[in-house]
């Protein structure tokens, strides 16, 4: 492994780290963890750079299973107020990365299903349980 | 509200983060973790072969029952 970066894995970072980073942002609801599992999914990537196979289903895993612990008990977009946030922060881990992923980086639920390891039935499920509660939310905050 | 309006709000919600520049520091921490790596590999392989080595002299010694 050479000591200074490889121009590959350089433009491949630059061109996937602002999306995975708002993303990553939207899911862990906090801009520090966004970005440690973010540099934490590139690092494991630059190991076995450029061997793998699938780099962007690589570092997608890395970037969003470990948000759906259940142990974590950091809670997303401490003391915001912006109501948004709120309805997101409202919702379980599983939901929001869910949500976050056939929503805003629009994948499909199958291609959801293989980053998360999760069944096309329980991502089915998930998105349609986390749009509920998401409108639900969105509609309590507007009404308030 | 739709499901087409979802992305657009979330949009909004990332819209004004500030930028972040990885390449350079995701590959040096994998340089370090590779290193670390081949560091505790190397150690492994020593204190198994010192294990080895003071097992052995043990049974030339014969500090050691040999069975049989």
């Amino acid at each position: 492994m050479q000591h200074s970066v490889d121009p590959e894995f350089a433009s491949f970072v630059d061109a996937r780290q602002g999306r995975w980073f708002r993303t990553a942002y939207l899911v862990y609801g906090e801009l520090g963890r966004a970005e440690r599992a973010l540099l934490h999914a590139f690092s494991r990537l630059s190991l076995h750079w450029p061997k793998v196979d699938d780099p962007d289903v690589f570092v997608q895993r890395l970037l969003y299973q470990p948000a759906l612990t259940r142990w974590s008990r950091l809670r997303p977009f401490p003391d915001t107020e912006n109501p948004l946030e709120q309805a997101l922060a409202d919702l379980t881990p599983t939901q929001r990365t869910v949500l976050v992923l056939l929503h805003l980086e629009e994948l499909t639920e199958f291609e959801v299903a293989d980053i998360l390891t999760m069944s096309h039935t329980a991502v089915h499920a998930q998105g349609l349980s986390a749009f509920e509660r998401f409108r639900s939310a969105i509609a309590a905050g507007e009404s308030r | 509200m739709r499901r087409e309006d979802i992305g657009p709000l979330l949009g909004q919600v990332s819209d004004d983060l500030p930028e972040v520049h990885l390449a350079d520091r995701a590959w040096t921490t994998g340089v370090i973790l590779k290193r670390r790596r081949r560091r505790t590999t190397v150690v492994g392989v020593l204190v198994a072969l010192g294990i080895a080595l003071v097992v052995a002299v043990a049974f030339a010694a014969g500090w050691l029952p040999v069975s049989g």
